[in-house]
């Protein structure tokens, strides 16, 4: 029941973080709406893990309490180093682009990118 | 265009919805893995054992995307650090709060096999306290370790002995199996080559994550 | 236990609406990282001890510094100037001059850092602003060297005079004067002095015309004109 729980409220957050992406008109804010959905994947992970019990797989020796599923719980903790070092990589074309253009609105950024290519 | 692409997402995100499964991965997982590899933390055997392959990609791309971000950074200029303004109390405790998260460091990587912990979670703690402290108070003095340290050698030597001790234990796996069951459950000496493999992943993440950190805050300036 | 979870899950998405509604990026990263601390209470309570912590460490911690370190908006404006006489000048105490005593107090204003470039001649300058390699041009520009791609602040209104067939304004006129004789100069129109920039950069344009309009009302420009001309 709680696995279900989790994984709905993970569903919803990814469609608040993807909308939030589109509608957006500042850099900034897309790339945190980018970290709203990544964030939402790690917790959906972890619901699909939990539905075979919520106790730690940290055995100490008795086996027949319910652990949770420890293959998404592994999977999932390298995909959260690897979401940080895209975050800074996408931070620094954001500054990048801000030292050349003074603006942050992505609008004003694509007029100046067609008048440069006249 | 933007409402047509809200329409398709609420689209889309309904058909996830609706059609959700509800199986485990293995039959009964925990049972299996703990037998097979003798260690009591049955997510570090997952990724530093059965899915070893994940690991070792893992590294490769975060060590390229270091490497890129360092690149793209260096094209700026570097700001000018002589005016550290720093609280005079706060100098008492980050000092002390750094050297707690090495022991942090320390001791959640060699006992990740038997608790809650990891190499990953390792790296990442010992990266945050470091550089708190260089924002917090001396960064000159932070950012001297780097160099007195030698990271970078470590940091390349430890890549090459991953790919090494995963290639070894790929291509031979009844040996690694015998060196995981000469070990007793559940003490900090068990486990054959998962905690030398913690260690070094361990640096690798800490390495990469303070060259990311450092390189914003020497070409941006601290607070 | 799933009554609890329930209501962490609406608190983590209230959270998440916030950070996109959130009106400056700051309070949006600063909600970004309440989101975060939710989502490891969440993991932990589903069983999965190491991935909050990792999620609390990197999603937290981390993201926060590099965040705030890329939003601060670096307080650096390179200026290139053209030596001209009583109007910018470089002297053994520094830049000297008229313009920049009207820019020290736009500056001082707004909290800029400034970086000096000198240049030899006009045609250098413009085609360093259209590069990009610099962000603002000043030596007793006028409105006619303004281009397509660069945009003029006038701070400042003068006359140009022809004389032996040359348009020259006012304070290049008065030291031609005063170095040789030369036949008199005709009026020609009345212009402004201006200030030029990249037409690409809109917040260094808002500002300066801020601090420009200030000047004009405090009627500080009076006395900084009076002193030296």
């Amino acid at each position: 029941m709680t696995g279900s729980i989790v994984i709905y409220f993970s569903i919803m957050g990814m469609l608040a973080g993807t909308i939030g992406m589109i509608l957006s008109k500042n850099i900034i804010k897309k790339i945190l709406s980018l970290g709203i959905v990544e964030t939402s994947i790690n917790m959906m992970y972890t619901g699909i893990s939990s539905r075979g019990g919520i106790i730690p797989p940290i055995v100490s020796g008795d086996f027949s309490l319910s652990y949770a599923d420890p293959i998404p719980q592994a999977v999932i903790i390298t995909g959260i180093v690897i979401s940080f070092a895209l975050l800074c990589l996408s931070l620094v074309l954001a500054i990048i682009i801000y030292n050349n253009y003074h603006t942050m609105d992505v609008e004003t950024i694509e007029r100046n990118f067609e008048r440069e290519e006249e | 265009m933007k409402v047509l692409g809200v329409i398709a997402a609420i689209a889309i995100f309904f058909v996830v919805l609706v059609s959700i499964d509800t199986d485990k991965s293995i039959a009964d997982p925990v049972k299996a893995i703990v037998e097979r590899t003798n260690v009591p933390n049955s997510v570090t055997a997952v990724y530093l054992e059965t899915r070893l392959y994940d690991t070792v990609f893992e590294v490769i791309v975060f060590s390229i995307t270091a490497i890129g971000v360092a690149t793209l950074l260096g094209s700026l200029a570097r700001a000018p650090h002589e005016n550290q303004s720093v609280f005079h109390s706060v100098t008492v405790y980050s000092g002390g709060l750094a050297a707690l998260s090495i022991t942090l460091f320390l001791y959640v990587v060699l006992n990740g096999h038997v608790s809650p912990g990891g190499g990953f979670v390792g790296g990442v703690v010992l990266a945050t306290g470091v550089v708190t402290y260089g924002l917090t108070s001396d960064f000159k003095r932070a950012s001297s370790h780097y160099d007195r340290l030698r990271i970078k050698q470590l940091e390349s030597a430890s890549l090459l002995v991953i790919f090494a001790l995963s290639t070894l234990i790929m291509l031979f796996p009844g040996m690694h199996s015998r060196l995981l069951a000469s070990g007793t459950f559940g003490s900090t000496l068990s486990g054959g080559l998962i905690p030398i493999l913690n260690i070094l992943v361990g640096i690798k993440v800490y390495a990469g994550a303070w060259k990311m950190s450092g390189e914003f805050i020497s070409r941006r300036g601290t607070l | 236990m799933s009554f609890v979870m329930a209501i962490a899950g609406t608190l983590y998405l209230i959270s998440a609406v916030i950070v996109i509604v959130s009106r400056t990026s700051f309070q949006g990263v600063i909600w970004f990282g309440i989101m975060g601390s939710i989502s490891s209470l969440i993991m932990l309570m589903a069983g999965a001890p190491d991935v909050a912590m990792t999620q609390f460490a990197v999603g937290v911690a981390l993201v926060l510094i590099v965040y705030i370190m890329a939003l601060r908006k670096q307080r650096r404006v390179r200026m290139g100037y053209i030596s001209v006489p009583s109007m910018i000048e470089n002297t053994q105490s520094g830049l000297r001059g008229l313009e920049w005593e009207v820019l020290q107090h736009i500056d001082e204003k707004e909290g800029y850092h400034v970086e000096a470039i000198g240049f030899g001649t006009k045609e250098e300058g413009m085609k360093a602003v259209v590069n990009h390699s610099i962000d603002l041009l000043c030596g007793a520009l006028t409105e006619d060297d303004v281009s397509r791609e660069t945009k003029g602040l006038p701070y400042l209104e003068t006359s140009i005079f022809l004389c032996e067939d040359e348009k020259i304004d006012f304070v290049r006129l008065k030291h031609k004067t005063r170095s040789a004789t030369s036949p008199e100069p005709v009026f020609h129109k009345k212009s402004n002095y201006v200030l030029v920039v990249s037409r690409n950069s809109e917040d260094l344009i808002r500002d300066l015309l801020e601090g420009i309009q200030d000047l004009h009302e405090s009627g500080k420009i009076k006395e900084i004109v009076g002193r030296y001309l």
